[in-house]
């Protein structure tokens, strides 16, 4: 369970990434997060990750106030951030292990979570070489499994599929549809259309720090009969 | 504006601090730049100019005409010399590894142009110490060889000239130098086209070619200083021989500072000449050579198993698996390497000087047998001393002093962990502590038993000196919370563009020359007798290690939590 209320952020005093957000990702619901570049999308997942402070309204995760009960709630997320390059010295498998010693997950349970999702995303075989020998989608299948080695009830990701190959883009749509039904929440920004109207059961649309629309696809579409997503979303955010 | 000079502006901006990080150290920043100034940068240019003024002086009333400015020759050769030394990875980064060259090079521009602005920025990024250095350095000969000296005909209009040019010229041959070998090697080896691997062995080169130059200073036949001073004088000292031959423009620049016309034009049409063969070679050597480079292992090479696997994932505390991650970080990569870790390998090289120096010449022997027999005066000096080389030391490996600048653009993964910011810096300072401390308390006890000092005293001074390490560890931090520089294209900028280096030994001079100046004063004064300032000295040693452990825990944490990026 996600919830924002009332949530603004601004930045050196001048930029007003966001201003008074409120939306909510119920348990078991898969919500897509979309907006043109620069409309606030990365600063409401900072917001949401604990990277930044809002200025106002407050954040919750998994019942934790981000800024009241910190560790709280970011034990609870598996963060996918916009950037892979993460400690590109370490090799894979040190990655995954200083994860898992972070977030305090057991070492059975930690290698069961590698072995499988390694595995899943034929990544094995590159586990022993350092992440900067790692392609970005590589990288970006780390991070993935990375962030679900704690087996985190709220899984927030900016761009996950950015850099990934169709067959690993395939499996992690397919374990964020899986983590849902299991009565988890999955929160995630994204620039394809065609991506979000196939997985998500809810979007919210943002556009300058202002929420567009909150709702259903379904519903979106019955409001605009004859009209496909991408004319919906160029309309709503005004074509550039 | 020039294409040329548009270059020379991308490829030195990522030393400069960006516009937020101006904005955030403004007050900061001025406060600590006069401090530096005045604590570090005005008493090693007294002392070089001194230096330089003494041996010119001497040589005036000794020597003929011809050694007038051997000792200006002297202190240029140890100038460049450290140049070139220091100067081999930072070329060799901006030239081959700065991320700038993946929009470089697909441009349409000349490697010629792409070099020159790279050499060209290099050179301004390196001339600001060294030319506080040359020009001390040509003060002190101008002052020593004055206008009516004994021998010659003293300094002249083209001394003055040869100073304005040797000052705003005098890194052109260094770096032109490793640019050449780094130019070369880079071409021929194909051994070394590895990223790491040629970064990691240029870098101890460097450190090597050091130690050799040291050996080669011979001084198992003994030092005195009679003989050093007639070596001079008949320009009979086998290194600097040597050494005017490889820095040509050394002899050139020191005879022109002592009158010669000639020796100018030399100097400057020999610069002229060292840029246009960098010039050639790039235009042969560096677009095959900077294309074919690859980075780190290919992932194909690394074949994981299931045993491996299993055998990887053990489970540690946070501070452990943070300390372990900073560990390889720094291991692993070449500028950490070289500029954190492996500067704590070239003090041994001053402890074999040292102790070399005093068993040919025995110039510490009165105050070592002092020491020995219990000599208060002695003893507390020598405490003083532990101190000071202890804090010194610790913020000469920037270790702590970059600890978040490090973190570099993903300084948010700090944020997002779950992981309280203390423990993420209590696990950096560790790092410090062990890399730092393990070196010190080593070289502390190999000193002392070389030397035959009361092992209680040792003890003594490895609690002094740990505790030390202590304090400047999270005094560095601290500073380096205060304003990190996230923003920076590779490791070896992050650690260029960072002040906080001199920041921090700024103010660790400070506080021993306070702790010096009171416990000097106790002790003249008649007030303690010697071990009750020892004693002083460690409880106000522990002192400062826990103030500034909180000064961290509270304000430093507090600098984290505000800084967004």
């Amino acid at each position: 369970m996600i919830e924002l209320k009332g949530v603004s952020k601004t930045y050196n005093g001048k930029i007003k990434a966001l201003d008074n957000m409120d939306f909510t990702v119920g348990d078991g619901e898969l919500v897509g997060f979309i907006g043109p570049n620069g409309s606030g999308k990365t600063t409401t997942i900072k917001l949401l990750s604990g990277v930044l402070t809002p200025d106002s309204g407050t954040v919750t995760v998994n019942g934790f106030d981000v800024n009241k009960e910190p560790l709280k709630a970011k034990a609870s997320i598996g963060y996918i951030a916009d950037n892979p390059d993460v400690f590109l010295r370490l090799k894979g498998i040190e990655f995954l292990n200083f994860i898992g010693d972070v977030y305090k997950t057991p070492a059975d349970e930690r290698k069961k979570t590698v072995d499988e999702l390694a595995e899943r995303f034929e990544l094995t075989n590159a586990l022993n070489s350092q992440i900067l020998s790692y392609s970005h989608g590589m990288r970006q299948k780390l991070m993935v499994i990375a962030a679900l080695m704690h087996k985190p009830k709220v899984w927030i990701l900016d761009e996950p599929m950015t850099g990934l190959d169709p067959k690993s883009s395939f499996e992690l749509k397919a374990l964020m549809r899986e983590h849902t039904k299991a009565g988890n929440s999955v929160f995630f920004s994204t620039h394809v259309l065609e991506v979000a109207e196939k997985l998500c059961d809810k979007v919210i649309i943002i556009k300058k720090g202002h929420k567009l629309y909150d709702g259903t696809l379904a519903e979106l579409e019955k409001r605009n009969k004859d009209k496909n997503l991408e004319d919906i979303f160029l309309e709503l955010t005004g074509k550039q | 504006m020039n294409v040329f000079l548009q270059l020379i502006k991308i490829t030195g901006s990522s030393v400069e601090p960006s516009v937020d990080e101006k904005k955030r150290s403004k007050a900061f920043g001025a406060v600590m730049g006069i401090l530096v100034f005045l604590l570090i940068f005005i008493p090693v240019s007294f002392f070089v100019g001194f230096m330089v003024y003494a041996l010119t002086n001497g040589l005036v009333t000794l020597g003929g005409e011809s050694s007038v400015a051997a000792g200006l020759k002297l202190m240029l050769h140890i100038v460049a010399l450290f140049s070139v030394v220091f100067g081999f990875s930072v070329v060799m980064s901006v030239f081959y590894f700065s991320s700038d060259l993946d929009y470089l090079l697909p441009l349409p521009i000349s490697p010629m142009k792409i070099v020159g602005a790279k050499l060209a920025s290099t050179m301004l990024s390196e001339n600001v110490m060294e030319c506080i250095l040359v020009f001390s350095a040509l003060v002190g000969f101008m002052i020593g060889y004055g206008f009516e000296p004994p021998v010659g005909s003293g300094i002249n209009v083209v001394s003055f000239f040869a100073a304005i040019f040797g000052v705003l010229t005098f890194p052109v041959v260094p770096i032109c130098y490793c640019a050449a070998v780094c130019l070369i090697v880079m071409y021929f080896s194909k051994f070394l086209k590895n990223k790491d691997r040629v970064s990691k062995i240029t870098a101890f080169s460097s450190i090597a070619i050091l130690i050799v130059l040291v050996l080669c200073l011979n001084l198992s036949n003994g030092f005195d200083t009679n003989v050093f001073v007639n070596q001079l004088i008949n320009n009979d000292i086998g290194l600097l021989n040597v050494l005017d031959k490889i820095f040509f423009n050394v002899p050139l620049l020191s005879s022109a500072m002592a009158g010669s016309f000639v020796s100018l034009l030399l100097y400057i049409a020999t610069n002229a000449a060292s840029v246009a063969i960098v010039m050639l070679l790039a235009s042969k050597l560096y677009l095959k050579a900077v294309i074919s480079l690859n980075g780190g292992e290919g992932a194909a090479a690394g074949r994981s198993s299931e045993a491996n696997i299993e055998k990887s994932m053990k489970e540690s505390s946070q501070l452990m698996a943070y300390f372990k991650k900073e560990l390889k970080i720094l291991v692993r990569t070449p500028a950490y390497m070289t500029n954190c870790v492996g500067i704590n390998l070239i003090w041994p090289i001053f402890i074999y000087l040292f102790i070399i120096l005093q068993k040919q010449s025995n110039f510490l022997g009165d105050y070592i047998d002092k020491l020995k027999a219990g000599d208060e005066q002695t003893v507390l000096y020598a405490t003083l001393l532990v101190f000071g080389v202890s804090v010194i030391l610790t913020s000469l490996n920037c270790l702590a002093s970059s600890a978040i600048t490090r973190e570099g653009r993903h300084f948010d993964v700090m944020k997002y962990m779950p992981v309280d910011l203390m423990t993420q810096i209590n696990a950096k300072a560790l790092v410090s502590i062990v890399i730092s401390g393990s070196g010190l308390v080593v070289y502390i006890i190999s000193a002392f038993a070389i030397l035959g000092i009361d092992a209680r005293f040792a003890v003594y001074c490895v609690i002094l000196s740990l505790l030390a390490v202590v304090y400047s560890t999270y005094l560095g931090i601290y500073i380096d919370t205060m304003n990190p520089k996230l923003i920076w294209e590779d490791e070896v900028n992050a650690l260029r563009g960072n002040y906080h280096v001199f920041y921090n030994m700024a103010l660790e001079l400070i506080v021993t020359a306070v702790l010096c100046g009171v416990s000097y004063g106790l002790f003249r004064l008649d007030f303690l007798p010697v071990f009750f300032i020892q004693t002083l000295i460690l409880i106000l040693s522990a002192f400062l290690s826990f103030e500034f452990y909180i000064v961290v825990k509270k304000k430093g944490v507090k600098n984290l939590e505000d800084l967004e990026m």
